[in-house]
């Protein structure tokens, strides 16, 4: 069990003009499965290299429970980590794979062994500790991956896109199995992915990063809902955020979003200033009707299907639209609907940095990044 | 009825598969008949002759075949001393080159492997003596070596080790240890490559695995590097074996077989003396039937290792 932080951390490598990780701090708090989420190249992974040791600091410090381990190196940092490529010894059955760590430490074939069984056990792998890695398949190489770092009982897990390589269906039953297990290890896990959909089922925290620097740090409930920049905004969410560019306007009293052909009255959002502001929408934040009463009236372009959901583009004037079609209607490309924004789930960001702009009535999103050691 | 007529359609069918068959067998000997040429004439017609060559004497001229006398060729290997001599001191070549050789290029595989400065200029430079022609070679270590104005002595004796430069290429069976020292100079780079080319299929995250496993350098290397490298040191090996055993330039140039008669002889080179300086063809190519056979059995050995880990 630890708490894990990086204070001012930068890694710089030479030759690169751009820093691979910009000055981060970052507490990965105790027990809790924190997701690394970003595109390649935002220096997730490498994040998770200075965590292991097998990557050096360029500045800043990395502690473990209070205790300074920058200079440790990772065979004495009490972390596991799980690569992406598994990384078993290709000579070793899965046995003694497993048995590694511990033989390192001196322990007796017969309790090696023991331990081996017990996490076998767990993972349902009983049956294939005498195969050599080559025999085994890739879900069956993940699980000894895991097995050698579960055998450890480290304090921390370091997981590097563990299931990226696994087929869907064996990768949705491996998420709730890897839930399963950080309840009842209690370690604290960190978890390096591209998939949005390992940090909504499994992490209690989610970092979200980009270009080698932390876009948000907060509940995957939270990043979804109140992104904290447009890069958030578009990276997280099934589908992408539609986004308009407009100005806000008050007239007689009353706020007022406005693109030309897209508005909508914002009387109650307090807390919006006046001027150039981007809009951005979700499809479920965009309701289309039939009725061309509707404050705005587009035209179907592009119709999707994601079970069990349809979701239609719809262009008003120059601006596209993606809307979530309620159960009940069908519609096609070339059809005429009324357009309505849930007024809730709109989220406004400055027109030029990008920056969310927060709303009065909105909650404060965490932001321990910025706290400082 | 209908069923006759099945039967007849596939039977019609079979037939003409077959003379498919045929066809495209005749073909693949037609296109196997240059290599099969080649070959008969230039492996088949010298063994075979060479096969003569044993159980013949001295012919009118040298390399002719002269009258019948059975295996008695064959049957001086028993009663030679100078063979018997020479097949010690092959194996005198052989082990010193198999051991140090390769675990020398082992080593310097091992630190070209890790991230230092000036890493790609020292991996270049490691070829060269492998690259250097042989006469080059001795024609160095001749004067490297030269006792009364070669470097090596001179550095002893700048270095106040000795106090007059020792003769490098004189003592039995100094010589000979010195021939196998410059030897493995030589074949090392080949061996480090070798190892090398393995190391680079090693992924880097399994030794990262094994850092963070908890593993020391040098338990990483015991238990995950060389078991992985366990393959190819025992290719190495045999290629070791096989090079030296066919040692001959460098004893060529160096000493001639000497100092003494015969100190730095192995089989190969007294196969060469037998029969182009004594032109006693006979009994060279009983010597020269020894020395194959060794390399054949060495070298099947060496491909069905081969085949046997790709197979695994």
């Amino acid at each position: 069990m630890a708490e894990v932080r990086l204070d001012r951390v930068v890694k710089r490598y030479p030759g690169l003009a751009a820093d691979a990780v910009q000055e981060t701090s970052l507490t990965f708090e105790d027990g809790l499965f924190t997701c690394i989420l970003g595109p390649s190249g935002s220096g997730k992974s490498t994040i998770l290299k200075l965590l292991a040791g097998i990557e050096e600091v360029t500045s800043g410090r990395i502690l473990m429970d209070g205790a300074d381990i920058t200079n440790v190196t990772p065979e004495r940092r009490d972390v596991a980590m799980v690569f992406q490529s598994y990384a078993l010894y290709p000579n070793m059955n899965a046995r003694d794979n497993i048995a590694f760590p511990l033989m390192l430490r001196g322990l007796g074939r017969q309790e090696r062994y023991r331990q081996v069984e017990e996490v076998a056990e767990m993972l349902g792998i009983r049956g294939l500790l005498d195969r050599q890695p080559r025999a085994l398949s890739g879900g069956e190489r993940q699980r000894v991956a895991l097995g050698r770092a579960i055998v450890r009982s480290p304090k921390v897990f370091l997981l590097d896109e563990p299931i990226s390589n696994l087929d869907a269906n064996l990768r949705a039953t491996t998420r709730e199995e890897l839930k399963r297990i950080h309840q009842r290890l209690g370690a604290t896990f960190i978890y390096v992915t591209h998939d949005q959909d390992d940090a909504e089922a499994m992490s209690d925290r989610v970092v979200l990063m980009a270009h080698g620097s932390v876009q948000q740090y907060d509940t995957p409930t939270a990043i979804y809902r109140r992104p904290a920049n447009r890069f958030v905004a578009s990276f997280v969410g099934r589908l992408p955020m539609s986004f308009v560019r407009g100005e806000i306007r008050e007239e007689e009293g009353r706020l007022r979003f406005d693109s030309g052909p897209v508005w909508v009255d914002l009387a109650g959002r307090r807390g919006l200033p006046a001027g150039p502001v981007v809009v951005g929408v979700r499809p479920e934040g965009v309701t289309i009707s039939s009725s061309r009463s509707a404050p705005m009236v587009g035209k179907v372009t592009l119709t999707e299907v994601v079970a069990p959901d349809l979701y239609a583009t719809v262009s008003v004037g120059d601006v596209s639209l993606r809307a979530r079609v309620p159960g009940e209607h069908v519609v096609g490309v070339g059809d005429e609907v009324g357009v309505t924004f849930v007024r809730s789930q709109l989220h406004f960001f400055d027109a030029t940095s990008g920056e969310r702009i927060v709303v009065e009535d909105e909650p404060a999103t965490v932001r321990s990044w910025d706290v400082a050691v | 009825m209908a069923s006759g007529v099945a039967t007849a359609r596939t039977m019609g069918n079979r037939f003409s598969r077959l003379s498919i068959r045929r066809e495209s067998q005749a073909y693949a000997l037609l296109f196997l008949v240059p290599t099969t040429l080649l070959f008969v004439g230039l492996v088949g017609y010298p063994v075979l002759y060479s096969l003569l060559l044993t159980v013949s004497g001295r012919g009118a001229a040298p390399g002719q075949l002269g009258a019948f006398v059975g295996l008695a060729n064959w049957a001086r290997i028993a009663s030679d001393p100078i063979f018997s001599q020479a097949v010690v001191q092959t194996l005198m070549y052989v082990i010193p080159a198999a051991v140090l050789g390769v675990l020398v290029g082992l080593g310097v595989a091992l630190v070209l492997n890790e991230r230092f400065p000036g890493r790609r200029i020292v991996r270049a430079a490691l070829l060269i003596p492998w690259a250097l022609p042989p006469v080059v070679v001795a024609a160095m270590f001749q004067w490297f070596l030269d006792s009364r104005r070669g470097l090596l002595g001179q550095w002893l004796v700048n270095a106040g080790l000795v106090d007059q430069s020792p003769i490098f290429l004189g003592g039995v069976p100094g010589t000979l240890y010195m021939l196998t020292a410059i030897h493995i100079w030589k074949t090392m780079p080949l061996l480090a490559l070798m190892f090398l080319v393995a190391l680079q299929y090693l992924p880097n995250e399994t030794i990262q695995a094994a850092r963070i496993d908890g593993a020391s350098r040098w338990r990483r290397f015991r238990y995950v590097v060389l078991p992985f490298l366990r393959p190819t040191i025992v290719a190495a090996i045999i290629i070791q074996v096989l090079i030296t055993v066919q040692l001959f330039d460098l004893i060529f140039a160096l000493t001639g077989g000497g100092p003494g008669r015969y100190s730095t002889y192995n089989v190969y080179f007294y196969t060469f003396k037998t029969t182009f300086e004594q032109t006693d063809f006979g009994y060279g190519a009983v010597l020269a039937y020894i020395v194959t056979g060794f390399v054949v059995v060495l070298a099947l050995l060496l491909t069905r290792g081969r085949a046997r880990s790709i197979l695994s």
